[in-house]
């Protein structure tokens, strides 16, 4: 089991020939070059972001570029856009009615209000989501179901999915139950079940919307330690009202309020030595 | 010792509110009292309603019920239990795809105008008298249409009005679906297709189901339409669906309770058993189908 891991670890490793070859089939080969040296090193860069519901502005001119291997946490005060702009990255906002952005959003090299195969992109960036949503089958179907759809042989899906249930730590406890309700288990369980379920994709971006905020202590500690050993080897965005959590795994935090980004730091930095007093006041009240 | 755990009820309550929570506790009486008056009502109702027509249709209940065909006001209800089956599976097939697509269509993809336009248009067919929809069959399907008293405009007239039942069922089905299931299947890569296909229909079939099922039994205890479109039959029925009428149990009920016959008053009665019967198989199922529902959620 070990081997197999490190062996679909390392295909999740992002080389730039692998990206190029993403590339090419997400957007037939235009801007090629250009965007590989962008995505090198920054995997997403956000120029002047703005985004609408209708006619109410939630993102204001964001400015943001993102790296490789890193964890980045987004903080701020709830309704300051910051779920919004997550969504926005994998074009999750997109399929609310109302919803347009100006400004550019580039992610593993793609526009992402240019991708044609949106499907495609959204295996690559995949997304974990505030409340576990393990789909009403079993947990290996769970795991399997969109391997099968995109037309991975049984025997393949099967140890993809194995493998990644180690990955999380649950394989062990489920092996003997891969066919019965995921319903059954904890709420932490499910959650680490979403997780594998969306690296069984094999996404080179995740996308975390709350992920532990409705955990107890000991399930967001588990959850937290994957995160850190997952940044290993992907990009990691985090959206989190919980800023000790933020500090504990977050190499870089961007503080957002009113839409705007008030403050993007190495997250100690953000913390002991904010330098816009928005970010001090935000700060020092939570944590009292 | 704590003083809470010893004082009484005057200790802790204002003097008024007391004479007041007194008034409050008749009140309460008497409205309980009165509730469970009519809720026995509805249900001595209901049971006199089942006590008649079991006490009544038993006896004529025989073999040769469902082996011989009506002959006059006698003989069996082979044609006429054939024919109720014919009708309902026609119109079901006929209703059932287009009310199942429209409510997926309208609870998923339709912007939310042209979403809200069908519904309040499907419950305005809904509430159309479903003798209009007899006398619309008969202008246009029998009349216009050429089709005769038939076994397909009967069918068709069923199926109009069973479709706002089922669209408004799949419709409710596929909506009270947390969005989240939809949101984590596409976010794995699925399109909107796959992800109907695989997650959102596994959480609605209960609810559609559900919905088919009470389509199902609103047909099959449809007499008005009926009467204007797919006239009677001494003969079971065959499969020439145009210009060729079709017997069917609720006309049985109907006509042959004014007649001036004991025979056809037995019959009238069977009739009216058979089709409770029906109805409170599907009711079951449909109760059945929703515990599994709820179970699942």
């Amino acid at each position: 089991m070990t081997n197999d891991t490190v062996a679909l670890d390392d295909s999740v490793h992002l080389t730039e020939s692998e990206l190029l070859e993403l590339e090419a089939v997400l957007t037939g080969g235009i801007h090629m070059q250009k965007n590989a040296e962008i995505a090198k090193e920054t995997v997403i860069r956000v120029e002047n972001l703005s985004a609408y519901f209708g006619h109410k502005q939630v993102l204001n001119h964001l400015q943001l570029e993102i790296k490789d291997k890193e964890i980045t946490a987004l903080i701020g005060p709830s309704g300051c856009g910051k779920t919004t702009f997550l969504r926005t990255l994998n074009r999750m906002s997109h399929t609310v009615p109302g919803f347009r952005h100006e400004g550019t959003v580039n992610v593993l090299g793609l526009d992402v209000s240019l991708v044609r195969d949106v499907e495609s992109f959204r295996r690559a960036v995949g997304m974990l989501f505030q409340r576990p949503n393990p789909f009403p089958m079993s947990i290996l179907d769970n795991m399997t179901l969109a391997l099968r759809l995109f037309g991975v042989s049984k025997k393949e899906r099967i140890e993809i999915a194995k493998a990644k249930l180690d990955e999380v730590g649950l394989y062990d406890d489920l092996k003997d139950r891969l066919n019965q309700s995921p319903f059954s288990l904890s709420g932490g369980q499910q959650q680490r079940l979403c997780l594998a379920r969306a690296l069984a994709v094999q996404p080179k971006v995740l996308l975390l919307d709350e992920p532990a905020s409705a955990l107890d202590p000991k399930s967001t500690k588990l959850l937290e330690d994957l995160f850190v050993r997952l940044a290993e080897h992907m990009t990691i965005v985090i959206v989190t009202h919980n800023l000790a959590q933020a500090k504990r795994i977050a190499k870089r935090t961007a503080f957002m309020e009113a839409g705007e980004i008030v403050e993007y730091e190495l997250t100690d930095k953000l913390f002991y030595h904010p330098s816009d007093p928005r970010t001090r006041v935000y700060v020092e009240e939570q944590i009292g | 010792m704590n003083p809470q755990m010893n004082s009484s009820i005057s200790d802790v309550v204002l003097p008024s509110m007391e004479i007041n929570s007194q008034r409050r506790r008749l009140k309460s009486i008497a409205l309980w009292g009165v509730s469970m008056a009519s809720l026995l009502l509805v249900v001595l109702i209901v049971f006199d309603i089942l006590f008649s027509v079991v006490s009544r249709g038993v006896p004529g209940l025989n073999w040769s019920v469902f082996t011989t065909q009506t002959s006059g006001i006698a003989g069996g209800l082979q044609n006429a239990i054939l024919g109720t089956l014919m009708l309902i599976v026609i119109s079901m097939v006929i209703s059932a795809p287009l009310g199942i697509l429209g409510g997926i269509y309208i609870a998923l993809f339709a912007d939310s105008r042209l979403a809200a336009l069908v519904r309040f248009l499907s419950e305005v067919l809904a509430g159309v008298p479903s003798i209009v929809i007899g006398y619309f069959g008969y202008m246009v399907l029998v009349l216009q249409f050429k089709m005769g008293f038939s076994a397909l405009a009967g069918s068709l007239s069923l199926a109009i009005i069973t479709l706002p039942y089922i669209v408004r069922t799949t419709d409710a089905s596929f909506r009270q679906i947390p969005s989240q299931y939809f949101e984590g299947a596409i976010a794995l890569g699925l399109t909107p297709l796959m992800a109907l296909r695989t997650v959102l229909m596994r959480l609605a079939l209960p609810g559609v189901l559900t919905g088919l099922l009470l389509a199902l039994s609103i047909a099959l205890g449809e007499t008005a339409p009926l009467i204007f479109t797919a006239g009677w039959s001494n003969f079971n029925p065959n499969l020439q669906l145009v210009k060729n009428p079709v017997a069917y149990l609720t006309y049985v009920v109907w006509t042959y309770l004014n007649e001036p016959y004991k025979a056809a008053h037995q019959l009238a009665y069977t009739a009216a058993l058979l089709l409770v019967i029906i109805v409170l198989i599907l009711h079951v199922l449909v109760r059945m189908l929703q515990r599994s529902s709820t179970k699942q959620a």
